[in-house]
């Protein structure tokens, strides 16, 4: 049985997401950030930012981080965050 | 010792200083500690070699949820009062505003002085979703980026009930949850995280990771982060006040299962992850010893308490006269006992549920009337700011009628007697008025729609009160009624004329350095019937003092020191039996999770004999 990551790439709100999933494993970068996350079960993902929920999937939680970078929490270099607020 | 209370319960005048003290805490940049503080013990995971993945921390997602911030919101809560002496940390009972159509209508939220106090200020306002009202209205937040926190200026982000990132919008906790939580016997379980077993875990179930059937994403503690949204959900969620008022509530909660099952350890001792075992002294904490095993005994080791009531008389059930007793129930309502006093053992009858659907119930106060025979039993009972009354028929049935909604915006601890006025004789009740003083209702007994009359404001120059005793003495005639109030550490006594101008006399300082609720009695010292005192000290224990009525200068003596190994007493109550000649004094003691008994002889000793433990677990 191979254990071939799935790797998938995608665009959203003008930041690159990159996911890398095995049986094992999950990873997550946006704009080549490494996002400390992690999936405890299937369709369970839980990051160190929104520590008091789950996700149903990678995507969505990149997408909710994405969706408060800035406000809730800021890639680093970010040192005034202002973002868009209207989540 | 301190005493927490519900925030609705708190009068204008402890409310400013709580709102004082935390923005003075932010001013400083200590307040900004603590989100560091909490955020990095977020960041702090840890694990057992070769355990199956989880994102347990230090603070979270492990036994030590619940001890690491019972610490924290003590350090807190000192911080409060090196900023204003005395401030105490007030919790948000959010199951309670579960029962509103939409809880983004509770008071905790209101902006319009129009509609009621102002708490924290509102919801966020859209498009930025900022808290540009109330008292924290244009805080600078921190936030993580990368390994630091950075500061985000222009105010708190709050979205109550609506914030997308929660996945959707997330329902909130029902009381219900609230008490089959309460219900779960067994602290944690293996494998000590957030997984979702079968195992059963108050920790778990509290934090809100551990669904029931029909539950689906997070519960509890979690959902009510999620609900108000914004800076609630990451780790530096104490950005937001509410933070503390909501975990202030999660450890009320802890400390009501602790009462409810004294014999459920707090597990692991040892062989669980680091600073989750029994003795590990946990991080991120600035207290000298904090660990789990020292967070048990929160009223001993870290000096504070949780605001109750107890309530006790003899009635005139039995040959002798049972003694009857409701005080506030863990789980929520009201609890009765009863003493069988023709029984030469004594025994303790109950607990008696009722008054359930009010939720938590902070102040209790109970007489035996002359409606039916032998008499009802009539209860007013505060929850938040509201005062609710029930009755329960002279049997056979003994069913407990109500709640029905008698006033509003009041607070602390209430007194109901039935007076001597009126034919049949009204009810009196005196309780304090959360815009500070104090107010006396009466319910018109004479009348068969049962009114009650008032408020009658008086003693609005103590300011903020924090409970009361009440009294119709056999001076005057039918006699005037007679109050002990508490405002801070001082004891104020009132008296109102027989009338007809029915004035309010006082206040008359009669001690300092007292804690809890008085309770005052007349009893049959004395020719005239001495008054008779017993209050919680604020040092610990209780004392009693009496007023020689029989001397025309009314000296009140004492303190007359008993219970010192109780520690903090949060309620007492008191009356004259008649067992002994003139009567024997009984008190009982409510310290949150047991009842304990003292009576004191007769004489010519005047021994207090006790403590007793009547009632654990309630």
């Amino acid at each position: 049985m191979t254990d071939e990551p799935r790797v998938k790439e995608m665009t959203y709100k003008n930041h690159r997401v990159t996911l890398r999933e095995d049986e094992n494993s999950c990873d997550l970068r946006i704009d080549g950030v490494p996002i400390k996350m992690a999936r405890l079960a299937p369709e369970s993902y839980h990051s160190h930012i929104f520590t008091h929920q789950e996700f149903s999937s990678a995507e969505e939680l990149a997408r909710a981080l994405i969706d408060t970078e800035g406000t809730l929490w800021a890639l680093p270099g970010e040192d005034e965050p202002h973002g868009p607020h209207d989540h | 010792m301190d005493i927490r209370k519900n925030i609705y319960s708190l009068t204008d005048a402890e409310l400013n200083s709580f709102i004082t003290a935390v923005n003075g805490l932010k001013a400083s940049g200590r307040y900004d500690d603590f989100i560091r503080r909490h955020h990095h013990a977020m960041d702090e995971s840890t694990t057992l070699p070769g355990e199956p993945m989880t994102f347990r921390n230090i603070a979270h997602r492990g036994p030590a949820f619940l001890p690491w911030h019972r610490y924290f919101l003590r350090e807190f809560e000192l911080a409060l009062q090196s900023v204003v002496p005395g401030v105490t940390l007030p919790y948000w009972d959010w199951a309670a505003d579960a029962a509103l159509p939409s809880p983004a209508t509770a008071p905790l939220w209101n902006t319009n002085p129009a509609s009621g106090r102002i708490y924290i200020g509102g919801d966020g306002v859209p498009p930025g979703n900022r808290v540009t009202t109330g008292p924290f209205a244009s805080w600078t937040a921190l936030i993580e980026s990368g390994s630091s926190l950075v500061p985000r200026a222009g105010g708190l982000i709050r979205l109550l009930g609506r914030d997308p990132i929660a996945t959707g919008s997330p329902a909130f906790p029902a009381r219900a949850q609230v008490e089959q939580a309460l219900t779960v016997t067994t602290y944690d379980s293996s494998p000590w995280s957030e997984s979702q077993t079968t195992a059963p875990s108050f920790r778990n179930r509290l934090e809100g990771w551990l669904r029931q059937s029909g539950e689906a994403g997070s519960q509890l503690h979690n959902r009510v982060h999620l609900w108000v949204g914004g800076d609630m959900l990451p780790g530096t969620s104490p950005n937001d006040p509410v933070f503390f008022l909501h975990h202030c509530n999660v450890d009320r909660l802890w400390a009501k299962w602790q009462a409810l099952h004294p014999g459920s350890p707090y597990v692991p001792t040892s062989g669980g992850p680091p600073s989750h075992n029994l003795n590990d002294v946990m991080g991120h904490l600035t207290t000298p010893g904090s660990t789990p095993a020292a967070s048990l005994d929160y009223r001993g080791n870290l000096g504070y308490t949780y605001d109750t009531g107890v309530a006790l008389i003899q009635g005139r059930f039995g040959g002798q006269g049972n003694f009857e007793l409701v005080v506030p129930r863990s789980a929520g309502g009201l609890a009765h006992y009863w003493r069988n006093n023709d029984d030469p053992a004594f025994p303790w009858f109950g607990p008696i549920p009722f008054g359930t659907s009010l939720g938590t119930v902070e102040a209790v106060t109970l007489i035996q009337s002359n409606f039916g025979s032998p008499g009802n039993l009539e209860v007013i009972a505060r929850a938040g700011s509201q005062l609710y009354f029930f009755w329960r028929d002279s049997g056979p049935a003994f069913t407990w009628n109500g709640p029905f909604l008698i006033a509003s915006g009041v607070s602390g601890h209430p007194a109901v007697i039935q007076s001597r006025f009126g034919a049949q004789g009204n009810f009196e009740l005196v309780v304090p008025l959360a815009a500070g003083g104090l107010a006396h209702y009466w319910r018109n007994n004479d009348d068969p729609a049962l009114p009650w009359i008032g408020p009658i404001p008086f003693g609005a120059g103590l300011g903020s009160v924090e409970s009361v005793t009440l009294i119709q003495s056999n001076f005057g005639s039918p006699g005037n009624l007679e109050v002990i109030a508490r405002a801070g550490s001082h004891l104020h006594f009132f008296w109102r004329d027989s009338g007809p101008a029915f004035s309010w006399n006082g206040p008359f300082t009669v001690a300092s350095g007292v804690s809890g609720n008085p309770a005052l009695v007349q009893s049959r010292f004395g020719a005239q019937g001495n008054f008779e005192l017993v209050v919680p000290l604020a040092a610990g224990g209780l004392a009693h003092y009496w007023r020689n009525n029989d001397d025309p200068a009314f000296p009140w003596f004492g303190p007359i020191p008993f219970g010192a190994t109780l520690g903090s007493v949060p309620a007492v109550t008191l009356i004259q039996s008649n067992f002994g000649s003139p009567g024997n004094l009984e008190v009982i003691a409510n310290l949150g999770d047991r009842l304990e008994f003292f009576w004191r002889d007769s004489g010519p000793a005047f021994t207090w004999n006790g403590p007793f433990t009547i009632a654990t677990g309630f």
